[in-house]
């Protein structure tokens, strides 16, 4: 029954049901149904897709990762006809492309259901413009265009992930691209939502062109992109043996998969291209939780895990060899993780917080593909989608509490008065008091939305790697690596990055114990926190659905050598991922280590301890003014993120307006002269030749018609028609004639 | 030579012309205009002749030249034959224009026949 031989062109059906309520979803849409009923179709429709990949994932799992690595099973379609044979459009299913979507369609499905509760606003969002009335029938819309977009979403995500070849898995790749930007414009009459839309379209297409040159490279080298080619002993041979760029010494190899690594950066928000990340909060939330934090930023990772054999071949001398491509993912990666963390550590929206985590998460990941650890960075890949997707839903919630407990007050104004309840505490000066995202307006949260807390409490502590939450075994996996590699085998600059890894762990801590408190501890400081409700049974359950894998998915990568528990779980995980696909090479997990364990959880317990030093004690004081703000111009340096949106806008965007001011300039002057010149010079002609046509060929015309009219109407006096007198001037002019002849 | 001198024909032959030619100018009647030609012709005649009997007497050679017959020219007197033989036939044409003309318009002055003027 599950047999991968058998039930392995189901994988059509796991994109294909999602793609089905997208176009069912749509038509409601047009036909104007009930939107309710396009979200059910939408919900159901990944619910089938959920239950289709974990059927695939069970039987790829009874193959077996050794059997599935040498023959990955591809079912595919003739959709190009190339030179000698076809281009396929095709699924294929691995270990790594069978257990990210089931990742994947879990947590769609879990946070489509959220969705349905998160975006009921929509319904009475909108008010017509003429008689002030809401307007259901334009909310109905757009609360069914929303299901619409995410299950379009779901769609370019599974079908990126199953994808066979590269070029299909491009073409989803920019259906993920697009869904992100539709659904970071979704409440495009904000301006804000619209600037981030285009400024996350945009930033992400310029490592999408990359990616692009990238993959007409490794078609140019195989002359196929199919992965089961490209990834095969031969051909990593055939990229490695390509020699340098004429003139460099920089290898063929690693200047492709460079150009591959662009994308990712691009699409995963790796520095110097993570800037669109923290933007596309204007988003809805649940859309940050699938899109911006567990499935289409993860992609990038996803891409270069899958292309893992071809960075190996580009890095001849081990990942730390500098001239290799794995190196610059490492570093890259490395200094991310670093750096968005220590941004998040100075954003007081709660959704901005999480997103500068994601980024640094991303980071982490890109780090352990960087320095091989191609398993760590799969499993911290996987159980980061999942506790990051119920972290930013648990933020949704925290805003949608609020929100209502704001519009609770607002209604009931004197409700304070007669509960006989103290002030709220000073607001903080710059904070604005009415907007439900800023952590400073929060509080005592954990009191009113206590399931909301505690599923948040699971996530955090997941996030920030404390045993046995999933993120643990995860993080914990890739620096026991990075020190393995960069300590033990002495290696300085992987040593380097284990020492950037741990910082960050140390900050993450910091940054998440200080969201915590600020968000959840001390007394409330906004009406909206005070009367805040827990949210709805269906926002509800996903948090408790996805902390339970938050909690509990670390188990399935327990190091085999872990003391007590290791043996008994076996670490199914690394077994069923370490074989890589097509090549066969198996990924040996390192000796356990007890050192870095330790000290990870010491980093993580000594940025919790600082967290509630600094926050903890004493919430109320540090939401009226953080306690961080002490570090002056380093503060300031954090809050506005380095400044690095200021830097982009001066460099490129002012760049490309003066570039586009420049040649308006030149367009109207010269292109625009030209023509005018032209029509101006043609005008001047026609008139030169109107006025030689009028005076000199219609004069001269005019004068011959004029003399001969003029000269006939003298001679016409001499015809009388009287013959004598003809006779007469013969006569007369015979005299002159005469007489001439004889004078 | 006769008498005679030459310049008396000559005046006789111009008078006969200015007559004539005075006729053909003035008169109405276009018999009359006809008369006048008439007379044209023959002062003409007579000045052609009298210059033919004046000026080439007849004394050209024989184009042989070896018999030393003399032959008479008679170049002038052909010009006037054709001449009178021309004006009978004006004579019977133009007569034969004004009786058609009268019979059109029942009249034959001629300044009544200006329907050709510009």
């Amino acid at each position: 029954m599950l047999d991968l031989q058998s039930i392995g062109s189901l994988a059509w059906l796991v994109p294909g049901f999602t793609a089905a309520a997208f176009v069912i979803a749509t038509a409601m849409i047009v036909a104007g149904a009930r939107a309710r009923w396009a979200a059910r179709v939408v919900v159901l429709g990944i619910l089938a897709s959920a239950v289709v990949s974990v059927l695939l994932l069970a039987a790829a799992w009874r193959a077996g990762a050794e059997e599935l690595a040498h023959h990955p099973y591809v079912t595919s379609l003739a959709w190009i006809p190339m030179g000698d044979g076809w281009m396929t459009v095709g699924m294929m299913i691995d270990p790594l492309s069978a257990a990210v979507a089931v990742m994947v369609t879990l947590i769609c499905l879990a946070i489509f259901v959220y969705s349905t509760a998160y975006m009921e606003g929509e319904f009475h969002a909108y008010r017509d413009p003429t008689s002030g009335e809401i307007d259901h029938g334009l909310g109905n819309a757009r609360y069914a265009r929303f299901f619409a977009f995410v299950a379009l979403f779901a769609t370019g995500m599974l079908g990126f992930v199953l994808a066979s070849n590269l070029l299909q898995a491009l073409i989803f790749w920019e259906v993920m691209g697009l869904c992100s930007f539709l659904l970071i414009g979704f409440w495009y009459h904000k301006p804000s939502a619209t600037a981030a839309a285009v400024k996350a379209f945009i930033t992400t297409r310029v490592g999408d062109v990359f990616l692009f040159a990238g993959i007409m490279a490794l078609f140019g080298v195989f002359g196929t992109v199919d992965y089961a080619a490209m990834l095969s002993d031969g051909g990593v041979e055939r990229l490695a043996g390509l020699g340098n760029v004429p003139g460099t010494s920089l290898p063929w190899s690693g200047a492709i998969m460079l150009l591959i690594f662009a994308g990712a950066v691009g699409k995963s928000a790796q520095f110097p291209l993570h800037v669109w990340l923290p933007d596309a909060m204007e988003g809805p939330t649940p859309v940050s939780a699938l899109i911006h934090a567990a499935t289409m930023v993860s992609a990038g990772v996803f891409l270069i895990a899958r292309m893992h054999p071809l960075f190996s071949a580009t890095s001849v001398g081990g990942p730390a060899d500098p001239s290799g491509a794995m190196f610059v993912v490492a570093v890259i990666g490395g200094f991310t993780a670093l750096l968005a963390a220590t941004i998040a550590l100075a954003q007081f929206d709660i959704k901005r917080v999480l997103a500068y985590s994601t980024i640094s998460q991303l980071g982490y990941m890109f780090l352990a593909l960087g320095i091989g650890a191609y398993v760590a960075a799969v499993f911290h890949l996987i159980t980061h989608a999942f506790f990051k997707a119920l972290l930013f839903l648990g933020s949704g919630s925290v805003i949608h509490g609020v929100e209502h407990g704001a519009h609770h007050a607002h209604e009931h104004p004197d409700l304070d008065r007669l509960s006989g309840r103290e002030a709220l505490p000073a607001p903080s000066p710059d904070a604005d008091p009415h907007d439900p995202q800023d952590m400073r307006n929060m509080g005592n949260l954990r009191e009113r939305m206590p399931v909301t807390f505690l599923t948040f409490m699971a996530g955090a502590l997941a996030l920030t790697g404390i045993i046995p939450f999933a993120g643990f075994w995860s993080k914990d996996e890739i620096l026991a690596e990075a020190f393995h590699k960069g300590v033990l085998q002495g290696d300085p600059l992987i040593g380097l990055l284990w020492a950037a890894a741990t910082l960050t762990a140390f900050l993450t801590a910091l940054y998440v114990a200080r969201q915590v408190f600020m968000v959840f501890y001390g007394p409330p400081h906004s009406e909206g926190a005070r009367h805040a409700p827990e949210s709805d049974v269906r926002m509800v359950a996903p948090l408790v659905f996805l902390a339970l894998f938050a909690a509990l998915l670390g188990l399935v990568g327990v190091h085999e050598s872990f003391p007590g528990i290791g043996p008994l779980l076996g670490n199914p995980f690394h077994h069923f991922l370490g074989v890589l696909t097509a090549t066969g090479a198996h990924l040996h997990a390192l000796p356990f280590e007890l050192a870095p364990l330790f000290i990870s959880l010491a980093a993580a317990g000594a940025g919790w301890a600082l967290g509630w030093l600094l926050y903890g004690r004493n919430p109320a004081a540090a939401r009226a003014r953080d306690p961080l703000q002490r570090l002056g111009p380093l503060w300031r340096l954090l809050h506005r993120k380095y400044y690095l949106d200021e830097a982009y806008r001066a460099l490129f965007v002012q760049l490309a307006l003066l570039l586009s001011r420049a040649s308006a300039l030149l367009d109207s002057l010269v292109v625009d002269g030209a023509v005018n010149a032209s029509g101006r010079g043609g005008n001047l002609l026609s008139r030169l030749s109107g006025w030689v046509d009028r005076v000199i060929v219609d004069g001269s015309v005019n004068v011959t018609a004029m003399a001969t009219g003029e000269l006939s109407r003298g001679l016409r006096l001499v015809q009388t028609g009287r013959v004598q007198q003809y006779l007469l001037i013969v006569f007369v002019s015979v005299l002159f004639l005469v007489a001439a002849y004889i004078l | 030579m006769p008498a005679v001198p030459v310049w008396w024909y000559l005046i006789v032959a111009a008078g006969l012309f200015c007559i004539g030619l005075y006729g053909a100018l003035t008169r109405r009647n276009a018999i009359n205009v006809l008369m006048g030609v008439e007379l044209m012709l023959n002062g003409v005649n007579v000045q052609t002749v009298a210059l033919w009997r004046y000026v080439t007497p007849a004394v050209a050679l024989d184009v042989n030249g070896a018999t030393g017959r003399f032959v008479t020219a008679v170049d002038g007197l052909a010009f006037a034959m054709f001449v009178i033989v021309l004006a009978a036939a004006e004579a019977a044409v133009g007569l034969a224009l004004i009786i058609a003309i009268y019979r059109s318009r029942r009249s034959v002055r001629m300044d009544e026949f200006a329907l050709l003027h510009g």
